[in-house]
């Protein structure tokens, strides 16, 4: 049997894609399609005979839908731009965008609106969401203290976006980048040019960020690092650069300060090391001559032996202030050490240290035993404690016993250097480990030793502590406790 | 008699040096004040010292440059830093000195480091 038109409309809705709806006059649903039935959750018989605008518009909207709806019928033209919110049967709103067929009877009288709407409810999501994106992008950038750009370079370079910073920065406004773009090659730094030449012209080879000097408005000189990121077309063209410019001045000139205070203090300990060395040599010199005169008195040549020894603890004095430095500028990079051969070192070198006197130092501590993350300065460590402990005991015959041991938990290693020189009163414990604090029992020393084992120490993430060697009596001696972190085989 | 070439811009050095190794019955046998003029005395002394005792920072031209040099003229010579500047250490055994020393040191000290190198070469 061949269909007839109505037949074909019933079709044309039911295979549609778009949501169609039919109204009688008074607004009740005499037709909703497929579509209708997948976007609300309704089926076209729980719909058919209700009013659209009770069950489908929210409250909020309904006043203005009614009057839109009459003036369809009136067949004036709609107040309202054609994009609706409906309910769905769970209550969710979404978003259609309507286009109107008038249905009229034989008689020329209206008899039904059709509806025909595309649910553009994700679009509209999408809309939003980018539309609080950029607003929150802009709040950003606008507020941001660094300077973020977006720089096209076709059809021809041009500033697409600078944040306001950017007038902070240098004195020129956004308007001023926007208005003549080459205006960023103008106030460059002419030793920057190039490298703000190469980061346009290869980006790639630009790794890192890039620190750019800029000739601000008022003659100031700036430093910014630049962090651009590149933006290519299809075929692998440079087509634009999104970045961000952060002012580094402050950094910039802390820096340069720092590395004139290190050029100073390596001037002033290179003077102090070279030239009180070679003054050193020559009193040693003089001395040793008169040393080996014989007409010199002899009731004189304990005094003259003094006078070298306090020649040799300036050279000594020197040398640790050569270390101090070393070890504030030198960069940190621990290995894995063996504590046997850098204390067996200090040994050998506290004897040199201190020919008249008799060295004996005792040990457990075996090859292969103790490891511990640390570097060269491990034997600066142990002569400082062998040096200290030989050079405040005032007896002929110095005797130490360092003991080392492993922490319960296998962490720590812990050295013991005990002597038996005079000790430290509790009282001076707490501040034998400071420079200025160096008179101890009488005695007065440069002090420097015990900083520079504590230095060292923090290099390697240890501790030293001093007890006494015999619990109670400090007089019997000290016992300088080291903690360094233990590294296992 | 062990012989004894002083490389030092120092005058006072040279003198203490000169009574120190005439009390060991050592002879100096030539004085230069600075790298340059080092180089030009080494050429013309015959016998060649037994020892050259070097510093580092002279003025014209500095100790490791003159033993570059020196040791060129001669392989065989045998020379001693003594220098305050121990950055120099490396630069002045790879030019070809045979001990760096330095300042301060015991004079005791040096002749045993000249003993030293006498008996093992």
């Amino acid at each position: 049997m061949q269909k007839g038109p109505k037949d074909r409309f019933e079709q044309l809705v039911e295979t549609a894609d778009a949501l169609i709806v039919s109204m009688n006059l008074r607004g009740y649903i005499t037709l909703f399609n497929r579509v209708c039935e997948e976007v609300t959750g309704y089926s076209q018989k729980e719909v058919v005979g209700k009013s659209v605008f009770s069950l489908f518009i929210p409250e909020e909207d309904r006043a203005k839908m009614k009057k839109w709806f009459k003036q369809l019928k009136e067949g004036k033209p709609p107040e309202y731009p054609p994009v609706a919110r409906w309910k769905t049967k769970t209550g969710e709103l979404r978003v259609a965008r309507w286009r109107n067929a008038l249905l009229y009877d034989d008689e020329r009288n209206l008899k039904e609106i059709v509806g025909i709407g595309i649910d553009i409810t994700e679009h509209q999501r999408a809309v939003e969401k980018l539309q609080a994106s950029e607003a929150l992008f802009r709040l950003l950038a606008e507020n941001a203290q660094e300077a973020i750009y977006l720089y096209s370079f076709v059809p021809k370079p041009k500033f697409d976006y600078v944040s306001p910073a950017v007038e902070t920065m240098t004195g020129y406004s956004p308007d001023e980048f926007y208005a003549k773009p080459e205006l960023v090659f103008k106030i460059v730094h002419p030793k920057d040019q190039a490298a703000l030449l190469r980061s346009h012209e290869d980006p790639r080879s630009v790794t890192g960020p890039n620190e750019i000097r800029w000739v601000c408005k008022d003659g100031k000189v700036i430093w910014t690092e630049l962090k651009s990121t590149p933006i290519y077309d299809e075929d692998g063209a440079l087509v634009a650069l999104q970045g961000v410019a952060r002012d580094i001045t402050a950094r910039k000139e802390t820096e340069e300060e720092m590395q004139r205070a290190r050029n100073l203090a390596e001037f002033l300990v290179d003077l102090m090391a070279h030239d009180l060395n070679n003054i050193n040599q020559g009193i040693m010199s003089a001395l040793e001559i008169l040393q080996h005169d014989p007409s010199f008195p002899e009731t004189l040549i304990e005094r003259l032996q003094g006078a070298l020894n306090q020649v040799e603890r300036s050279a000594g004095l020197i040398d640790n202030v050569k270390r101090f430095q070393r070890i504030d500028f030198e960069p940190i990079q621990l290995k894995r050490m063996d504590i046997f051969e850098p204390l067996e070192s200090a040994i050998q070198a506290t004897k040199l240290a201190f020919p008249e006197k008799t060295l004996l130092v005792t040990t457990n501590v075996k090859k292969q035993q103790h490891f511990v993350q640390a570097d060269n300065f491990l034997t600066d460590l142990f002569f400082n404690m062998l040096h200290n402990a030989s050079k405040y005991d005032r007896s002929d015959r110095v005797t130490i016993d360092v003991r080392a041991s492993t922490s319960p938990d296998k962490s720590f290693l812990k050295i013991q250097i005990m002597d038996q020189g005079p000790g430290i009163p509790d009282s001076e414990k707490p501040r034998i480990f400071s420079r200025l604090a160096s008179r101890i029992s009488g005695v007065k020393g440069s002090g420097i030793g015990l900083t520079l084992v504590t230095r060292i120490l923090q290099r390697y993430g240890g501790e030293v502590e001093v007890a006494n060697r015999v619990e109670g009596d400090h007089t019997k001696g000290a016992n300088f406790i080291l903690t360094l972190p233990l590294r296992r085989n | 008699m062990t012989s004894i070439f002083i490389v030092d811009d120092d005058e006072n050095l040279h003198r203490a040096y000169q009574s120190l190794f005439s009390m060991k019955g050592f002879t100096v046998i030539a004085n230069a004040y600075d790298g340059a003029q080092a180089v030009t005395i080494f050429n013309q002394l015959n016998p060649r010292p037994d020892i050259l005792i070097m510093d580092y920072r002279m003025p014209i031209k500095d100790g490791v440059s003159a033993t570059r040099e020196i040791t060129q003229i001669d392989p065989t010579s045998k020379i001693i830093f003594l220098s305050a500047d121990e950055t120099a250490r490396d630069l002045a055994l790879q030019a070809g000195a045979i001990s760096f020393l330095i300042k301060p040191v015991r004079f005791t000290y040096l002749i045993k480091t000249i003993e030293d190198i006498l008996h093992d070469h």
